[in-house]
């Protein structure tokens, strides 16, 4: 390769005295032959390390890194061979740098930067190395290397614990509250980033992308409770993320509600590619023991009715799933749109239970459990024709004529079933303070 | 009258070499000193000869790492140079160092001549840092990116 004559590197070294103008010399420099001689003096031994200025801490640029990604489209081969030769340094900038080197290097050559990357992420100081490697996982995805792709996004989106889990005591029982698992970076680009990377992860890896936001949302829920017996058990899903699908009930938003969103937008981008990926998604989801789960299974069988019909009718006719609080969201809006494609039979088994009504026993203990007083037989029969009226009022218009009679007049005495779809629905009130009115 | 050999400095850096590698051995247990058998007079001996290198290796920096401080003292960005560069400049600075305290001491005789050519480097050295020219030093560099990329599409 044509390269500067050593005795030009000489008069260049000698000629930088001070650091504007060693700046100055890499800023000016147009050519990747540079690299190579520059590299055997030295000039690539030491990075500039940040520098500690008081409780804050500097990051200053390094012109070296700076060059070498300005000459990785023209030379990426000799760019990635010095940045893999360069010492390990905590300044964030120089990973930025080497970053951008990556993503301007062909997307074989870049992944092998990505060891490093992922040593970068340790750092506690970022800039902007989340969104560049966001970023590297885009190209790496479209060019061909799904599997070191997966891996460096298993790595970015992982969930981190803090802090203790806390508990409380009620009535001298002790019960745990969960613990919110955080990102690695700021929340709003981790909602961003993760965004942006599950199509292109969903479109170079298929179901693996869906398996890997499965773990690591699995991750993020192990990491929410101390107690290792609630493992693969309970996840409250049905109280923090009220609806799989997007909602005005979702919030606060958090590292495990954006995992929910991921796995449920990476199950649905799998299944329009492939529609005969959707039995397999639901197999893969409800493999795994959680609710939430299942929850999104219940969703993409909502969205794609018609792969797998057989098993949207066995779902609705579970009585399991009918009964459970925690998928009650997903599970009702299912039957919502398909119980009237249900066959004959199904219909009049999820009738049957809405006849024999709910149990009535339980709620009496637990009303007097709570209140103290044992509720009357007039609350009790009130409360099982609210229920029954809340199981029919998705499937209204699909009812048959002697179902919907009883219906409306549960409904004239009741008033309208209010969001059957939740187990519980939380709203608010702005307005003028009452004294002021 | 001047001394003769290596300065004390030196020596105790050369002894601190050996000193460095006692420390490394296994009887060493850290701060509770020699683990082998030893009498009273030598155990307190050694636990000064660590108190005194740890004071000297904190308290007095090598030459080399004093004149780097220097150097990066006088430039007013207060940012590094890369090691080659900053090895050349304290290379410099130190044969000018040398050369002026041997005049001084009378150890070396100047002529004229030579005395004068080493007031321009030390002057010239000082002045790029104290009194950069900026536009001719960039120039200079300039000149210097165009022969190499020069020579780069040349050779090509």
């Amino acid at each position: 390769m044509p390269r500067p004559r050593p005795e030009v590197i000489d008069k260049a070294i000698r000629a930088m005295k001070r650091a504007a103008e060693y700046e100055y010399f890499f800023d000016r420099l147009t050519s990747p032959e540079w690299i190579e001689p520059l590299f055997e003096a030295g000039m690539f031994a030491e990075p500039t390390p940040p520098i500690p200025e008081g409780q804050f801490m500097r990051f200053p640029f390094w012109p070296q890194s700076r060059y070498l990604a300005r000459m990785s489209p023209l030379m990426p081969e000799t760019v990635l061979r010095v940045i893999l030769a360069i010492p390990e340094t905590d300044n964030v900038r120089v990973h930025e740098d080497f970053l951008d080197a990556a993503l301007a290097m062909p997307p074989a050559l870049a992944s092998k930067i990505v060891p490093k990357a992922i040593r970068w992420l340790e750092s506690r100081y970022q800039l902007l190395l989340p969104q560049k490697l966001g970023d590297l996982i885009g190209q790496l995805a479209r060019g061909g290397e799904a599997g070191i792709a997966l891996s460096l996004a298993r790595v970015l989106f992982q969930p981190v614990a803090e802090g203790e889990v806390e508990t409380i005591t009620v009535e001298g029982e002790t019960h745990e509250l969960s613990r919110e698992p955080k990102a690695r970076f700021d929340l709003h680009y981790y909602e961003e980033l993760l965004k942006k990377r599950v199509p292109d992860l969903v479109a170079a890896a298929g179901e693996d992308a869906v398996r890997l936001f499965a773990d690591l949302l699995e991750e993020a829920l192990r990491l929410s409770y101390r107690r290792s017996g609630n493992e693969g058990l309970e996840d409250y899903s049905h109280i923090w993320r009220p609806a799989v699908e997007d909602h005005e009930q979702n919030r606060p938003f958090t590292v495990r509600h954006f995992l929910v969103s991921a796995v449920r937008d990476s199950a649905q981008y799998t299944a329009m590619r492939d529609a005969n990926s959707v039995g397999r998604l639901v197999e893969t989801l409800e493999a795994r023991q959680r609710p939430i789960f299942r929850r999104i299974a219940l969703y993409l069988l909502r969205v794609f009715p018609g792969s797998v019909p057989t098993v949207v009718s066995a779902r609705l006719t579970s009585r399991s799933e009918f009964d459970d609080v925690t998928v009650r969201h997903e599970y009702t809006l299912l039957l919502g749109e398909r119980f009237a494609g249900l066959s004959q039979r199904d219909k009049e088994v999820i009738l049957s239970w809405v006849a024999a009504g709910p149990d009535v026993e339980a709620f009496r203990t637990g009303a007097e459990r709570w209140s103290g007083v044992r509720p009357t037989d007039t609350e009790i029969e009130q409360f099982a024709m609210r229920w029954r009226q809340e199981r029919l009022a998705p499937i209204q218009q699909s009812l048959p004529d002697d179902w919907r009679a009883r219906y409306e007049g549960w409904t004239r005495e009741l008033g309208e079933a209010e969001h059957p779809e939740f187990p519980a629905y939380s709203t608010s009130w702005v307005g003028p303070n009452e004294s002021e009115v | 009258m001047s001394p003769e050999g290596p300065p004390l400095g030196d020596k105790v850096r050369d002894l601190g070499t050996t000193w460095t590698k006692l420390v490394g051995h296994d009887n060493w247990k850290g701060k509770d000193g020699w683990a082998g058998t030893i009498d009273e007079s030598l155990e307190r001996f050694l636990k000064k000869a660590k108190e005194f290198f740890d004071w000297f290796t904190a308290d007095r920096p090598t030459r080399l790492t004093r004149m780097k401080g220097i150097l990066r003292g006088l430039d007013p960005s207060g940012r590094p140079l890369p090691a080659p560069i900053e090895e050349l400049h304290v290379e410099e600075w130190a044969q000018c160092h040398e050369y002026f305290i041997r005049v001084s001491h009378h150890a070396t005789i100047p002529t004229d001549e030579d005395f004068e050519s080493w007031r321009e480097v030390l002057e010239r050295f000082l002045l790029d840092r104290l009194y950069p020219r900026t536009f001719e030093d960039l120039d200079a560099i300039d000149r210097i990116v165009k022969e190499g990329e020069g020579d780069a599409s040349a050779q090509a």
